[in-house]
């Protein structure tokens, strides 16, 4: 599924595409899932597990919110094109597909969150509610992402302008005082 | 055993990931009890409802209809 929707997106990818990009008969994916969307499904929970897998293996216990976020760029980068796809066409897609990536958002807002409640701890990041730091994370990235063409056309966004994007967010966060 | 907890689907990566550190229990630590018994359905809906409030913000209801959703997809409450 995921192959096909690099070329046709979520919404277009077909079990006839799946199949034939499988090299198996139209019905033998039926065997499998008992319906397109529980194929769709079962697609977005395994990138979201690739995802928050590699975020695991890459935030180490102590790690900073910068080592954090570099982490998720890390991933998202492994595969933007998929990525991209993905976040902007999410909103259309059927209530079980989004429900299985609000699980991965919430693991990696999880990630986020002790490192950043460290810093707070620490008293260099100004506190406030986790779902705010997270989203205005998210909200960031996702619009760099889906808009890479105007940002780094024909190349990797996270590239090019993610050390700035790093930067930036955690300069928002820090602590100015009264 | 599973490498996902049976209950939200949480990878299980290491044993203190299990409940009670037991990985013979193939739900995670979130989903038991202080005993390691694994919680029943309510208590885990609140939890996981509780979750997606505290990390995304999502509107309290639409939060209990996404942990509903992705509940009903894990082998312990298929169905429900």
């Amino acid at each position: 599924m995921t192959h096909v929707a690099r070329s046709h997106g979520f919404r277009e990818a077909s079990t006839t595409d799946v199949a034939k990009r499988a090299g198996v008969s139209h019905g033998l994916v039926f065997a499998h899932f008992a319906t397109r969307d529980a194929l769709l499904v079962e697609a977005i929970t395994a990138l979201g597990i690739e995802v928050t897998n590699a975020m695991h293996a890459l935030v180490r216990e102590g790690a900073s919110l910068r080592d954090v976020l570099r982490a998720h760029l890390r991933c998202i980068q492994d595969d933007e094109e998929i990525y991209a796809r993905l976040v902007s066409e999410l909103p259309f897609l059927p209530a079980r597909a989004r429900s299985a990536w609000v699980g991965v958002q919430s693991a990696i807002s999880q990630h986020m969150s002790h490192a950043y409640a460290a810093g707070v701890d620490a008293g260099e990041l100004e506190r406030m509610p986790v779902h705010l730091m997270f989203n205005t994370w998210i909200g960031l990235v996702h619009h760099y992402v889906i808009h890479r063409e105007l940002f780094a056309p024909g190349s990797s966004v996270v590239r090019k302008h993610g050390p700035t994007l790093v930067d930036h967010f955690l300069r928002l966060l820090r602590k100015t005082g009264d | 055993m599973s490498n996902r907890c049976i209950s939200c689907g949480m990878p299980l990566r290491t044993p203190e990931d299990h409940a009670a550190a037991d990985q013979s229990r193939d739900w995670c630590v979130h989903c038991a009890r202080p005993d390691g018994s694994m919680k029943d359905y309510g208590e885990v809906l609140t939890g996981m409802t509780q979750f997606y409030v505290r990390t995304q913000g999502l509107d309290p209801a639409v939060a209990e209809a996404t942990a509903k959703q992705a509940m009903s997809t894990q082998p312990a409450w298929r169905g429900r």
